[in-house]
């Protein structure tokens, strides 16, 4: 099982600590600041896990994750926001057969560890959530 | 005709002046009869003893009858005196003037009596009944009783036969009666016909009169054997007198007469004429020569009495005529008043008729004796007869009244009657031939005689319009009257133009907690003192906005703050009008005025709500602006926190730094969670979220020292909600409870799965507290807007809201209360719901 992890985030600052500590975790860890590139590193990379804010320039998270859903389909996505107000985009994707999960901002790093740990251990869980 | 004695002189005087009259008569009649009676000797032919004619006998017949009756006696001696003394002076012996002057008398007097008898006084012989009875009773008759009594005086004497004697004695009387008495009768009228007669009338007499003499001349003029015309002339003697008699009255015959009769026997005296034959039979000439003279005079005396009767039957017909003529004028004249009366009759009675149509009145005439009434003016009409009422009597009429007032009518009429009224009114119904009912008016008059009533008179209109206009305003006053009962918007009426006296309909009255009818006017005595305000500024009654309508006549509309001598509050809208008089005076006016107190609370809760959501919009972005840096802290500090270099006491302030960011986290999600934003129903775990509103409700919780009991059943699915909307009931509950319970209270929150029921899986969640509970009045009135008791802190929302939610959610709230004891409240809500888009609208707005 690769532990291959991408975190995409517009503030590099979050993206870069979070890179920390999943590398702290043992995983190998890479940030990118854009949709864009994140799906770049994607088809190139085949990443186990994209960690990904929801709210972001040029293409939102929820939209990047269907992306990833549609041409990567074993991997997992975590999406984390800040805002509050996201149902909305939770309902269009509902609505196109895709649930996922958010994880509101701040996220305790034990928490979210305890998260990814979980969603590679269990293939199944996923497709649960 | 004759001359009457001047009615104005006294009967005793009358008597005197007749008396000395009476006397110059009788002297006058003895001095004529002597004077006639010696005259007449001359025409005694010899050897005659009697005269042919006798003028005396005329005299005193007209002497006797033109006494007064009384006078006749003495008249009759002065005539005998006389005659005697005549006799006497010419030589007669005593004896036999005596004798002669008693014959003489016998006829005049026997005459007169009989003529006075049948004719009365005063004769006149113009009239051919007069002249008629003359000759019948006075020269016939009478005479002939005279002539006997002389006859018998003749023959006793010897002198001559007693039947010569008589005829001759007859014939001689009967001319002087028949000639000298109407000559005397009419001898006014020769002075008149002296006195007026025109010339023509001279001349046509002189002509007359020389024809007369003339022919005399020429029948006696002749000896006796001067031919054959002696013979005819006297004949042509009678158209000459007819001819005077037809022109000159019986005056003219009798004047002719006289001249006649004078040349007749002067010439036969002379041996001339036709009378003066030979003597051997000297009787019969001498009768011949009486009944000559006697039938000439008849003649002309009847032919002028005929034609002064034709004269005055002319005179009497042209005097009818007259009459007659004026009787047709006055007739006429009559005739063409009454027209005119007619006329002015028929003007004032089409006049009348007219009025009575254009009132559409009649009248009646009720005769109570016979029961009958006679009608007048449109009576059938009102009555509606489509022709001629089939009967006069007044039970036909009452026949024709509306079965519900047939009985009333009559039955007030005798009571009146009863009472001695003599005027009533009264107002019936009476049922037309075509069916229609018609109101009719009466007002009458009963008259009474001897105190018994008589006649009725009246009359009657129809008031079918009025009463319907009558019956349409009593109408519209009574959907008036409803309507301000009904009506759900307080209306007051201004019922003069000061507003001291205002009333109310009832919602008027529920709204001021006035009675009935009580005077509201805060201008007049009012009972209560009620305080306006206008944007927080009270007002005085003047400028309210009834008072201010009335004294400006305008309409005014507005909101208005009342405060209520119980201290109630409310915010009334309206509008007020000012009433006006027929003149356009203001006399009043009428506010209508809507109670808009809770639709103020709501607008300002609105507004409450609304300040609420942009707070929680600002939050949002806020937390969101947080959220981003407060998780890359967190990161750092844990990164930091790896470092195994660190001091312990480094390690302890990371920790908390930790801590605190845990709790700052902690607080933006919260703050977070109560902004919906445009929220769409999501799994929510129900026990985390009632963990997380208690949380936020620790601080207050723990000030009260409020113990909390959770009882979260096991398995308790999660249900599609909206989080925020949930979070808001629950606070809700545990908020009341708060506020309900005392220090150191109860507060129990169970969550539990419910039985699955018609395929649905609910979720309850169960609110109990020991707090004050809430009256069953109140419990009923909970999930009201606005209704809330506690006055100063509540907006009276919360359960609203929550029974909003709840229902939206398709769930269901269940309430259990006692006073003292505590409130159980019991959420079930399905756990997949299926909230629709519109209700997620309201729902938004609501909140």
């Amino acid at each position: 099982m690769s532990k291959r992890i991408l975190v995409v985030d517009d503030e590099p600052a979050l993206a870069d600590t979070l890179v920390k500590i999943m590398r702290y975790a043992g995983y190998e860890p890479t940030a990118v600041y854009d949709a864009r590139e994140a799906l770049n590193f994607i088809s190139t990379h085949q990443p186990a896990l994209v960690i990904c804010d929801v709210v972001m320039p040029i293409m939102n998270g929820i939209e990047l994750a269907i992306r990833i859903r549609s041409s990567n389909p074993n991997c997992r996505v975590l999406l984390l926001s800040g805002h509050a107000a996201t149902h909305d985009l939770l309902a269009s994707a509902r609505q196109q057969g895709y649930t996922f999960e958010i994880l509101a901002k701040p996220v305790p790093p034990r928490e979210l560890l305890a998260r990814i740990s979980s969603m590679l251990d269990n293939n199944c869980a996923a497709a649960a959530v | 005709m004759y001359s009457t004695p001047a009615p104005e002189l006294a009967p005793e005087r009358t008597r005197t002046l007749n008396a000395s009259r009476t006397s110059v008569r009788i002297a006058v009649l003895a001095f004529s009869f002597l004077a006639t009676s010696l005259g007449a000797r001359f025409f005694v032919i010899p050897p005659e003893i009697l005269a042919p004619v006798w003028p005396a006998a005329g005299v005193l017949l007209f002497g006797l009858l033109s006494v007064p009756a009384w006078a006749i006696l003495p008249a009759c001696v002065a005539v005998f005196v006389a005659s005697v003394g005549g006799n006497w002076f010419s030589g007669v012996p005593l004896f036999p003037s005596i004798a002669f002057s008693v014959a003489n008398c016998v006829g005049g007097v026997v005459g007169s009596l009989a003529l006075r008898k049948m004719l009365g006084a005063h004769i006149r012989f113009d009239e051919l009944r007069n002249v008629v009875m003359l000759m019948v009773v006075g020269a016939g008759l009478a005479n002939s009783v005279g002539a006997l009594a002389g006859a018998t005086v003749v023959a006793g004497f010897g002198y001559a036969s007693f039947g010569d004697a008589w005829v001759i004695w007859f014939l001689s009387n009967a001319w002087g009666i028949l000639t000298v008495a109407p000559l005397a009768a009419e001898w006014g009228e020769i002075k008149r016909f002296v006195r007026k007669a025109l010339p023509g009338v001279w001349a046509e007499s002189l002509v007359v009169a020389v024809c007369l003499i003339a022919t005399v001349l020429l029948a006696f003029s002749s000896y006796k054997n001067a031919g054959s015309i002696r013979f005819v002339a006297p004949f042509i003697l009678f158209p000459l007198l007819v001819w005077v008699a037809l022109r000159f009255g019986t005056v003219g015959a009798t004047l002719a007469s006289v001249v006649l009769t004078g040349l007749v026997l002067l010439g036969t005296a002379h041996g001339l004429g036709r009378f003066a034959l030979g003597y051997e039979t000297l009787h019969i000439r001498f009768i011949e020569l009486q009944v000559f003279m006697t039938t000439a005079t008849i003649c002309s005396l009847v032919a002028a009495a005929m034609m002064a009767d034709r004269q005055r039957a002319m005179e009497s017909l042209a005097e009818s005529e007259r009459q007659l003529r004026e009787a047709l004028h006055q007739r006429d004249a009559a005739i063409r008043a009454e027209r005119e009366a007619n006329a002015g009759l028929r003007d004032s009675e089409e006049r009348l008729r007219l009025s009575f149509e254009a009132a559409r009145m009649g009248a009646w005439d009720w005769d109570l004796e016979s029961n009958t009434v006679a009608w007048f003016g449109q009576q059938e009409v009102l009555f509606g007869f489509k022709g001629a009422r089939p009967d006069a009597s007044a039970d036909a009429i009452f026949a024709r009244i509306h079965p519900e007032d047939r009985e009333r009518v009559p039955n007030e009429i005798r009571a009146w009657i009863a009472e001695g009224r003599t005027e009533y009114v009264q107002e019936f119904r009476v049922v037309w031939d075509d069916g229609s009912l018609h109101w009719l008016f009466a007002k009458a008059r009963i008259f009474y005689e001897n105190g018994e009533p008589r006649r009725c008179l009246g009359i009657n209109f129809d008031l079918t319009d009025r009463k319907r206009l009558e019956e349409q305003l009593r109408q519209r006053a009574e959907e008036v009257e409803k309507l301000m009962d009904v009506a759900p918007v307080a209306i007051w009426v201004a019922h003069d133009p000061q507003c001291k006296d205002i009333t109310g309909n009832r919602m008027a009255n529920q709204f001021y907690e006035a009675r009935s009818g009580e005077n509201v006017s805060a201008s007049g005595p009012a009972l209560q003192h009620r305080r306006f305000f206008r944007e927080g500024v009270e007002l005085t009654p003047e400028e309210l906005p009834m008072q201010y309508s009335v004294t400006h006549g305008v309409d005014v509309q507005g909101e208005l703050d009342v405060v209520m001598p119980s201290g109630k509050r409310i915010t009334i809208w309206g509008r007020s009008s000012p009433l006006r008089d027929a003149s356009g005076q203001v006399r009043g006016c009428i506010g209508t005025f809507v109670d808009v107190t809770d639709r103020k609370r709501t607008e300002q809760a609105l507004l409450q709500t609304e300040k609420l959501a942009t707070v929680g919009r600002m939050a949002a972005t806020i937390a969101h602006e947080i959220n981003n840096p407060l998780e890359t802290i967190t990161n750092a500090v844990f990164l930091a926190a790896l470092d195994p270099a660190l001091s312990a006491d480094t390690r302890q302030t990371l920790d908390l730094a930790s801590t605190e960011l845990e709790r700052v986290a902690h607080i933006t999600r919260q703050a977070l969670g109560f902004y919906r934003g445009n929220a769409a129903p999501a799994p929510v775990d129900t026990p985390e979220l009632v963990n997380g509103v208690l949380d936020l409700f620790a601080p207050k919780l723990r000030s009260k020292n409020i113990a909390v009991e959770k009882l979260y059943g096991d398995r308790v699915p999660a249900i599609e909600a909206i989080a925020g909307e949930i979070r808001q009931i629950v606070s809700n509950f545990i908020s009341n409870s708060i506020d309900a319970v005392d220090h150191g209270g109860k507060i129990a929150v169970r969550i539990t799965p419910a039985p699955c029921t018609n395929g649905t899986r609910r979720v309850h969640l169960t609110f109990a507290d020991n707090g004050s509970g809430i009256a069953p009045e109140h419990l009923k009135r909970i999930f009201e807007p606005f209704f809330t008791t506690k006055d100063t802190i509540g907006t009276g929302l919360g359960l609203w809201v929550v029974n909003e939610i709840v229902t939206r959610h398709g769930g269901r709230i269940r309430a259990r209360s006692r006073v003292g004891k505590g409130t159980v409240f019991t959420v079930s809500l399905p756990v997949s719901s299926d909230i629709s888009a519109e209700l997620l609208e309201v729902g938004s707005r609501s909140m």
